[in-house]
């Protein structure tokens, strides 16, 4: 197991957890249920002279998981066996799997417990980044963009919690990510586990009719996607493109367009369809995930950000993934992942690029990144003090080391997602001294200001002023918003749809209900309901992200924190205070402006 | 036996975030209690009265207000932030209500400042100000709490401090008075949420909510 032996700068991860971590993980449920294209268990496929089980189990024991059940069918019973050893209970089907999982989960003592598939192929780190994230309580593992020939199932997201998930008998109204099979649940939720599960083995052992409805219709839905699949590489294809060009997020509507024809999938991809189509309704994992969501439980979010993640159910796919995963520089693919996606244009463009290597330099020297937080809070502080001279050189002096601290403030957030040693201490130190150092700063300003005849007060106050009421705004709709996705309220696990398809189906029954016009006009077809002015406004703000450099320009127009350092920096070295704090009230006023139409057309459109 | 188990009573209840983040003291809870029923003026007119006359009477009256000037100035505020305290806007815009009372009680204190010529401790008061407010912010989403009795009732709330600050004014005790009030609020806050934090580190018993804000992640 040559790649999960590469440990970032040779870390190893704790072996246990800390005591009362509410968050810690001892238990892996691994299901090995999966047929491959043979017949044979997909779990125990090849991999480097040994099995994908193996392989995982390895992981797992690194990662100080010990506990271990493996669910196998009666028929690979033995195989899996002289692989896992008495850790093997069987199931004769997927209600079994269920009922073993609920057991396990209403088991007393003990803490988290992990489900995963026995047959998924990924780096130790992207099960740790899950696994050993204490931010994360109950959450899965995520991914993007996935092809059409993957075998797993969709979900959506949202402020970083799961709110609808799919399973071969569920439905997820327009999914934003892919469910890699990998699901933590917390001491905490095990009640839960238990309850959902145990309901859902009632029912997968003889499905509802809103169930198998649902798989009938992935059946399509899936043909249709290999089939586009297939159109889209041989256009690429004739282009000398990859293969590997990924398909887009399906169309997984209920109201999907029709096909133009009939469609005729390739011989290997009929097979691919048969094998999904088997394997589906064995996938215990994806129901388990459907269980916690619907039963209204905080599922979090982990993304697999660069890393690898497969699941072969053949051994051409298994040694596909055994050559791909060895193009991967585990620690090059880390390091990017520790750079925050949501950062501003400044952060991301002119401190993010260096910053990560500071962040390995610090992660090789053993520092922790509340060290590297507090440093940069003296550096702000001295930054202040050379602001607060007034003279020429303070001005400049200040300028540059209000940078170095910025730069070592992006460098703790890496430090901490590259070695995941995240706290609460550090996030709360982190913001709170953040905030310190900016106003520090204003205060250092107006004091050198002062020194020099000219005393900028009142626009030091009304900086900080502006400053605070700005955040507080984003703090209290961050609130609302999230509070609006916990008030969704989840059907219960018998029916196919969530929360949001049964909404729309209620809608179209609702217009349907209403009197038919005059038979002889003609009816558009599917008049669409008249949209709120608030509505069409947003959507059209939305649809101009896609053009270059919008997103970015957006982000900047909002004056984060890596543009309001820069800015203070650049006219204190430049002018003087007075013209900091004129630009800061300027750029601050314009966010304001900003930020506040858009809110206040999100609250209209609500 | 359904599915949907409530996992509610797992969870450390969190407290309504807008009502933290407003800092109400006992004064804002007194005239909401009062008058909130009584005013039919809709929450969020109050608000933008309470707010625009402040800052409309800081950029027109500015540092030449008379002491009548201010006192009327401190009641409306009182007055209008006062009665939203039992009373709330539309809940798709709580969002503006913390921003709105922050403007008013930071822009009142630097005004009341700014007649006595004490503007810069005006800034130390609102500096010492954020960290207590900051810290409510982040207490909330990182441990789920918020802080002890004592410490809310010597922070006297937005209502209290504009009064302190008033009569600080009347009495002819500013800037000392204010620069002293900024170091013991900062003094008592800071060592408060070290404290709290190295209790809560030791025991790390309950699992709070943790949201990062995406976006602006600040």
């Amino acid at each position: 197991m040559s790649d999960t032996g590469t440990a970032v700068g040779g870390r190893a991860p704790a072996a246990g957890a800390p005591v009362g971590d509410p968050t810690a993980v001892t238990t892996a449920i691994v299901t090995a249920t999966v047929p491959a294209d043979d017949g044979s268990c997909a779990a125990l496929l090849r991999w480097e002279g040994a099995t994908l089980l193996e392989r995982l189990l390895g992981q797992l024991a690194e990662l100080g998981i010990h506990h271990v059940r493996v669910l196998v069918r009666p028929a690979h019973e033995a195989a899996v066996r002289a692989v896992a050893g008495d850790r093997v209970r069987v199931c004769a089907a997927t209600d079994a799997d269920l009922r073993a999982i609920a057991e396990a989960a209403a088991a007393p003592g003990g803490a988290g417990i992990v489900i995963l598939p026995g047959e998924i192929v990924t780096h130790r780190e992207a099960l740790a980044g899950l696994l050993k994230d204490p931010r994360v309580v109950t959450g899965t593992l995520l991914g993007g963009g996935r092809r059409a020939g993957d075998f797993l199932f969709r979900v959506r997201s949202k402020r970083g919690r799961v709110i609808s998930a799919a399973s071969p008998y569920h439905f997820a109204n327009r999914p934003t990510s892919a469910f890699l099979g990998v699901l933590k649940v917390a001491a905490a939720d095990r009640p839960v586990l238990a309850a959902s599960a145990a309901r859902l083995a009632e029912l997968a052992a003889d499905p509802p009719e809103e169930w198998r409805d649902e798989l009938e219709r992935k059946r399509e839905m899936w043909r249709n996607s290999l089939w586009r699949a297939a159109q889209r590489s041989e256009e690429d294809d004739e282009e000398g493109d990859g293969e590997d060009a990924p398909v887009d997020e399906f169309d997984d509507g209920p109201e999907e367009a029709p096909m133009p024809f009939d469609v005729t999938l390739s011989a290997d991809d009929e097979q691919l369809l048969r094998q999904k189509l088997a394997a589906a309704p064995q996938d215990a994992t994806a129901l388990a995930l459907v269980g916690m969501v619907r039963s209204g439980t905080h599922v979090g979010v982990t993304r697999l950000r660069r890393l690898f993640w497969a699941r072969p159910l053949s051994p051409a796919s298994a040694a596909r993934a055994e050559v791909d995963i060895r193009d991967y520089d585990e620690d090059k693919v880390l390091l990017d992942s520790a750079v925050k996606a949501s950062d501003g244009f400044f952060t991301t463009f002119f401190v993010s690029t260096y910053s990560r290597y500071i962040a390995r330099w610090a992660a090789h020297r053993g520092f922790t990144p509340n060290q590297v937080t507090t440093v940069s809070l003296f550096i702000g502080i001295l930054a202040a003090a050379a602001f607060a001279t007034g003279e020429r050189w303070g001005l400049v002096a200040g300028a540059i080391l209000l940078q170095a601290a910025f730069t070592t403030d992006c460098v703790d957030g890496q430090l901490a997602r590259y070695t995941r040693t995240f706290s609460k201490l550090g996030a709360w130190l982190d913001s709170i001294f953040d905030r310190s150092k900016e106003y520090v700063c204003f205060a250092g300003l107006a004091i050198g200001a002062s020194a020099t005849g000219d005393p900028v007060w009142g626009l030091a106050c009304a900086a900080i002023i502006l400053q605070t009421a700005r955040h507080f705004s984003d703090f209290s709709f961050g609130a609302g918003q999230t509070r609006l996705i916990g008030d969704i309220e989840q059907p219960p696990v018998e029916r196919a749809l969530d929360a949001a398809a049964i909404a729309a189906a209620e809608r179209r029954a609702a217009r349907a209900a209403q009197p038919e016009p005059t038979e002889q006009a003609p009816r558009p077809a599917e008049p669409a309901p008249p949209q709120p002015f608030s509505r069409r406004v947003l959507r059209a703000w939305h649809t101009i992200d896609r053009l270059p450099g919008v997103r970015w320009l957006k982000r900047m127009a909002a004056f984060p924190i890596g543009e309001r350092f820069a800015a203070i920096s650049l006219t204190a070295a430049l002018f003087d205070a007075r013209v900091t704090f004129i630009v800061l009230l300027t750029w601050g006023g314009f966010a304001v402006l900003y930020t506040l139409s858009g809110r206040v057309l999100r609250s209209i459109a609500r | 036996m359904t599915a949907t188990v409530a996992p509610a009573e797992q969870r450390p209840q969190l407290p309504d975030s807008v009502a933290v983040y407003r800092d109400d003291g006992p004064i804002a809870q007194a005239i909401g209690s009062a008058l909130g029923r009584r005013v039919p003026i809709p929450a969020m007119a109050l608000l933008l009265l309470g707010a625009g006359t402040i800052l409309a009477l800081t950029a027109f009256a500015g540092s030449d207000a008379s002491l009548g000037l201010t006192a009327a100035g401190v009641v409306v505020l009182l007055l209008t932030f006062g009665i939203t305290n039992a009373r709330y806007p539309k809940e798709s815009f709580h969002w503006a209500v913390p921003s709105l009372v922050r403007i008013g009680e930071y822009t009142t204190l630097a005004w009341l400042a700014a007649t006595a010529d004490a503007l810069p401790a005006a800034f130390a008061l609102i500096a010492a100000l954020t960290f207590r407010h900051y810290d409510l912010v982040y207490r909330l989403r990182h441990r789920a709490e918020i802080p002890p009795a004592w410490l809310n009732r010597l922070a006297a709330g937005w209502d209290g401090r504009v009064i302190i600050a008033w009569l600080l004014l009347a009495l002819g005790a500013l800037p000392a008075a204010m620069y002293v009030w900024a170091g013991l609020l900062g003094a008592v806050s800071v060592a408060e949420s070290v404290v709290s934090w190295r209790r809560f580190e030791r025991s790390r018993a309950t699992a709070g909510e943790f949201d990062e804000i995406e976006g602006e992640g600040e």
